[in-house]
């Protein structure tokens, strides 16, 4: 199996319901061992897509071309279950032949005692879980994922997090859509942003991390030295070295403390998704 | 198509319904039986299947009309969808509610022998000849297999209904109104219809009297059509309502 191997390939995709256009013209592959995520504005079209790709609708134009041998489960909207069965009949209704599902449901938190009782007992997180198992029901080499972190608790999250990251080396790729962009960001390989029916960003998370590298703040004790000395492309500000990223940390510090400069704590600022973007689509946080 | 046939039925089998009904069957059969004992021509109710007919009927609405509709309802349909074409899904459908509606009907046959065995015994016997026709039996079997044929108008109409509406309440409340007036409307269609009644006739709800005809033949002065007439109309309104229906299936929105 080669990590580099497109699994799904989807070329010039649209659809329409009557005159009204969902999406046009919306192209992206999904490789083999990765983590795509989908993100755009409400009403982007996003869940449109992916009810397009499982084949709910059928797509007005373009091609969906799945690597033949492979099959795609989906968690899309809320969790759609029968209220009057329990969660382990849901389990063997979608998953007659193979313990995937249950596997999943179980590592997510789903207890025998939960499992047995009727889905229409369930809290929000509990369907959550137990959708997200259904989506690997018949062990499917793609799954797609919408809005997976609704109603989950933070230890559900990281499990979830977790999960996903451990399939992906297991060989499985995955598509999803969020708004969770701080949990995304921990897990994706690659983003798509669609926004008003167009895919209008594309590109991998490496990528965007060396547009917008993590900032280090030196903080350090007075010194008579610090205004004389040659730092490279760090500014001195009061008792703080602001670096624009890691590479020159080593450099910098070699030079503080050859220069006696004593250093007090050194503090980088987490890579955020987020504002990336914002950035990198011209939007301020306000818009 | 094995595993969405599978599905459908794992899917009927957990309703709480797929127990009550044999249940509530059973109880208003034997009520109808117990008030009727005293009537003048208890052999009717015999050969009527003690109202089971009826009672059948409207449990198969509800049954119909939650299998065709709690997918959609539900979300669940993205699950099958995934999988199979909507075509497949909507015969699987239409198989399962056949098959209900034989066992209902079997059921109907076999509670009908125990409690006409349990309350009149020997009175009655199956061999005895019933308005100078067939036996009581024969009568009875022609009965069960005509009403059953018959009900599928009302197995037809339900599923159209339910896959025109969002949610079953729509398809069962319309599906059961239809059971207790569709013969009335037709009959007033026929009777005040003048020269236009040699059309009304073939409105879809006097295609229901298939029973009451073959159980008496009197009865063709109501409808103003023969058995075999009747037949016909049944089947053709039977294909054209799942045509309907099924196109209704193939594009409602998820």
């Amino acid at each position: 199996m080669k990590k580099q191997e497109t699994l799904l390939d989807v070329q010039g995709l649209s659809k329409q319901f009557g005159k009204r256009v969902f999406f046009r013209d919306v192209s992206f592959k999904i490789r083999r061992q990765s983590i795509v995520g989908l993100l755009g504005p409400n009403g982007a079209g996003k869940s449109t897509v992916m009810k397009c790709l499982i084949g709910v609708y059928q797509p007005t134009g373009g091609q969906i071309k799945l690597t033949p041998g492979n099959a795609i489960g989906a968690l899309i909207e809320e969790p759609a279950l029968y209220p009057f069965l329990t969660g382990k009949q849901h389990l063997k209704l979608f998953s007659p032949r193979n313990n995937r599902s249950l596997e999943v449901a179980r590592f997510l938190g789903l207890t025998e005692s939960a499992l047995g009782k009727p889905v229409k007992d369930y809290s929000l997180g509990m369907k959550q879980k137990l959708g997200i198992s259904l989506a690997f029901a018949g062990d499917p080499q793609l799954i797609i994922l919408d809005e997976p972190m609704n109603g989950l608790d933070f230890r559900s999250t990281a499990r979830l997090r977790d999960l996903l990251l451990a399939e992906k080396q297991a060989g499985k790729s995955f598509l999803i859509c969020s708004h969770v962009l701080s949990e995304l960001q921990k897990i994706i390989d690659e983003i798509i942003i669609l926004n008003g029916g167009r895919v209008t960003f594309e590109s991998t998370i490496a990528e965007i991390k060396h547009r917008f590298p993590v900032k280090v703040q030196i903080t350090v004790a007075p010194s008579p030295y610090l205004a004389g000395m040659d730092l490279g492309e760090a500014v001195v500000r009061g008792n703080r070295v602001l670096l624009p990223d890691q590479r020159q940390l080593n450099s910098v510090l070699g030079r503080l403390i050859k220069n006696r400069v004593r250093i007090i704590a050194i503090e980088t600022s987490p890579f955020d998704l987020e504002q990336a973007l914002l950035t990198e689509l011209g939007v301020t946080s306000n818009e | 198509m094995s595993e969405l046939l599978w599905q459908e039925f794992y899917k009927t089998r957990h309703q709480r319904s797929f127990y009550l009904a044999p249940l509530l069957l059973f109880v208003l059969m034997l009520l109808v039986a117990i008030i009727t004992v005293r009537d003048s021509d208890p052999a009717f109710y015999i050969v009527a299947g003690f109202a089971g007919f009826q009672w059948a009927t409207i449990f198969l609405i509800v049954i119909v009309a939650n299998s065709f509709s709690m997918d959609f309802e539900y979300g669940t349909i993205k699950y099958q969808l995934v999988k199979f074409s909507r075509w497949k899904i909507f015969f699987s459908k239409l198989l399962v509610c056949t098959v209900y509606d034989l066992y209902l009907h079997g059921l109907v046959f076999l509670f009908t022998v125990g409690i006409k065995w349990g309350i009149y015994q020997g009175k009655y016997p199956w061999t005895a000849n019933y308005l100078g026709q067939q036996s009581l039996f024969t009568n009875f079997v022609a009965g069960i297999g005509l009403d059953s044929a018959s009900s599928f108008i009302f197995v037809a109409i339900t599923i159209l209904l339910a896959c025109w509406a969002k949610t079953s309440a729509v398809a069962i409340s319309t599906g059961i109104a239809e059971c207790f007036v569709g013969e009335g409307i037709s009959n007033m269609l026929i009777k005040n219809g003048g020269h236009f009644s040699l059309i009304t006739r073939w409105n879809p709800f006097n295609m229901l009297n298939i029973t009451n005809q073959w159980a008496n033949p009197g009865y063709a002065k109501v409808t103003l059509l023969s058995i075999g007439q009747l037949a016909g109309g049944t089947a053709c309104y039977i294909v054209l309502f799942l045509l309907l229906a099924a196109i209704l299936f193939g594009r409602k929105r998820v």
